[in-house]
């Protein structure tokens, strides 16, 4: 039988090294009330909180020095922790077990080296000799005071707690036709203040217009009259800039409510395809009362036939701005997909990739810039060997194809491999564009290791010459 | 992130909705004798009385601080004596841990309880409704 051998009160103990996690030294103890004096209170040991049980208090009934000794983290059969201290870890080893005593219940034999009483209640399991001196076993299940608790919910652990964080989602609420709702905070870039927009000819009624956003030109559409709410877009307070479809798009609300996270229990989520509300946060506290607050299913609100729609408004104009630069300004991070072209280690914002496709057939074609045309999911567009835009001569055979699309044409960039998805700060990154059919237009560094940063904006020209 | 009034009684130091503080006034003189009655006036309420060192198990004592607090919100105010007001703490849910498993006389007092990350000692949530009644 493994055992620990430990000393407390010039007595020595023994505990069964199963049941021991750990050996640390003494933490700062918090009192607790209504606690008997062998319970010195609590510990935050390895992350968790857990009592502190004194053993010469508990055993002996004097307390020793607080503060003194060493802490034993024990676990007992209902799977509770608790630090027993005592004066110190003597040593560690097998004890044969023919050589222990074995206490009945009851403590017959107590009497033998122990306290009867301490027997008797079941904390000294047994005794024997080692080096000359009467150890007693302690019985780890009896060591804590009478009456614990074992409620689920006291029971949770710090990776219980962690878990339940990572469950919680945030969202961000707001007030649009005297309704409250939300929407999750990875579907918003940015809210703005209002301004009035530039309206458009022939739009449909939820278009309010468009306003200009860091030199991009920026489609506002009125949220309640989107949810059916107003027959035209009222003015609000606020622009909550989303991103959806491969598109920017403004919605105006009429107020911002704040930010809050939720667990997945406060949300009652539905299932109804196409619907604009993905379902309802249970949150009495926001808006007016006794109103729940709706989930907006960015795919039901903005359908791909509205988007569609949009698109004779916002096409040649969401690629004025590069994401780099749009993340610049406010100080962000951009995701970057990495692959190689040749030996050139080589980057594109993640946004800009709609698909990586296998490397296929490639039918020749005409046009000096491209490779050929292929067809990739039902869509003829047209191959560029970005080996040969780098004029690198001698490589491997194209691998993959990354899928952009440019000026709503669809393009099949040709590279050796896909690398990883970066998170590329944007103070790393720098402009090296020289003219304007340079596919590289920066360098960014992640780490130690430089990414050439390539531009669509070649693909314009090329595009042109298609044409 | 919400914020909680710290108070202490004896060596406890325990955490309050500060939502639900309406003021904090300075002890009755006269101290462990005067809640005999149970009730105090405040600004013409005449409100219960609860000793934070008594509700813990400690011995009574003169009345430094006493809150005013309702144990939830909306709640019946009660004059809470403490033996002093720490100060406030901002403290997001995300901080939060569980009690250990205790006895149920304690467990039920408090319901969770964070770390103080400078002193490492654990502040406790005072359960809501605990003062009620």
């Amino acid at each position: 039988m493994n055992l620990m051998i430990i000393e407390s009160g010039m007595q020595r103990y023994a505990l069964p090294t199963g049941n021991i996690l750990e050996v640390v030294e003494p933490q700062t103890v918090s009192p607790l009330p209504h606690m008997p004096g062998y319970v010195e209170g609590l510990v935050r040991v390895m992350g968790q909180v857990m009592m502190q049980i004194d053993l010469a208090g508990r055993v002996g009934g004097h307390n020793g020095a607080r503060g003194a000794g060493t802490l034993v983290i024990l676990r007992d059969e209902r799977g509770m922790d608790y630090a027993l201290r005592v004066d110190r870890v003597l040593s560690n080893g097998h004890v044969d077990e023919a050589g222990i005593s074995f206490f009945l219940a009851g403590g017959e034999q107590a009497d033998v080296a122990g306290d009867p009483q301490t027997a008797a209640s079941g904390m000294i399991a047994g005794e024997f000799e080692a080096d000359g001196h009467t150890v007693l076993m302690l019985d780890t299940n009896s060591l804590p005071p009478e009456g614990i608790v074992m409620q689920e919910t006291l029971l949770q652990t710090a990776a219980q707690t962690q878990s339940a964080q990572a469950d919680s989602a945030g969202f961000v609420l707001m007030e649009s036709g005297g309704e409250c709702y939300a929407l999750r905070l990875g579907e918003i870039a940015e809210v703005l203040e209002v301004t009035e927009p530039v309206k458009l000819p022939h739009a449909p009624p939820e278009v309010a217009g468009v306003i200009t956003l860091r030199k991009s030109v920026l489609l506002v559409l009125g949220l309640s009259t989107l949810l059916g709410r107003y027959a035209d877009v009222k003015v609000g307070s606020a622009i909550v800039v989303i991103h959806h479809g491969g598109q920017r798009f403004g919605l105006i609300v009429d107020k911002m409510l704040g930010i809050r996270n939720y667990t997945q229990n406060d949300l009652h989520l539905i299932e109804s395809f196409g619907a604009v509300l993905a379902g309802y946060i249970a949150d009495t506290s926001v808006g007016a009362e006794g109103h729940l607050t709706g989930i907006i299913s960015l795919k039901g609100l903005l359908p791909e036939a509205r988007l569609e729609e949009y698109r004779k408004f916002t096409l040649a104009q969401t690629s004025d701005v590069s994401p780099v630069e749009e993340h610049d300004a406010q100080g962000r991070t951009i995701s970057m997909l990495t692959f190689s072209v040749g030996n050139e280690d080589c980057a594109l914002p993640l946004e800009w990739v709609e698909r990586i496709e296998q490397a296929g057939e490639i039918t020749a074609a005409a046009g000096q810039n491209t490779a050929g045309a292929a067809l990739v999911l039902g869509e003829v567009m047209p191959v560029v060997d970005l080996a040969d835009a780098f004029c690198i001569t001698q490589v491997e055979t194209a691998g993959v194809w990354l899928v952009v699309r440019q000026d709503g044409q669809a393009w099949a960039l040709a590279v050796k491999q896909v690398g990883r998805v970066v998170e590329m700060p944007c103070a790393a990154i720098e402009d090296v564009k020289r003219v304007a059919t340079d596919y590289v237009e920066k360098i960014g560094r992640v780490g130690e290791k430089l990414f050439s940063i390539l531009t669509l904006e070649p693909l314009r020209t090329a595009g042109a010459c298609l044409t | 992130m919400e914020s909680y009034l710290l108070v202490e009684a004896g060596r406890i130091r325990i955490l309050l909705n500060a939502i639900n503080v309406r003021d904090v006034i300075d002890g009755c003189p006269g101290g462990a004798g005067d809640e005999a009655a149970g009730y105090r006036l405040w600004r013409g309420q005449i409100l219960p009385v609860k000793q934070l060192r008594e509700l813990i198990g400690l011995e009574r004592r003169e009345v430094r601080v006493t809150v005013v607090y309702s144990g939830q919100e909306d709640g019946q105010l009660v004059l809470l004596d403490v033996d002093c007001v720490t100060g406030l703490r901002r403290i997001d849910k995300s901080e939060w841990s569980s009690l250990p498993p205790l006895p149920d006389g304690v467990g039920g007092l408090f319901d969770w309880l964070v770390t103080d990350n400078c002193s490492g000692i654990q502040l406790m949530h005072l359960r809501d409704g605990v003062l009620a009644g």
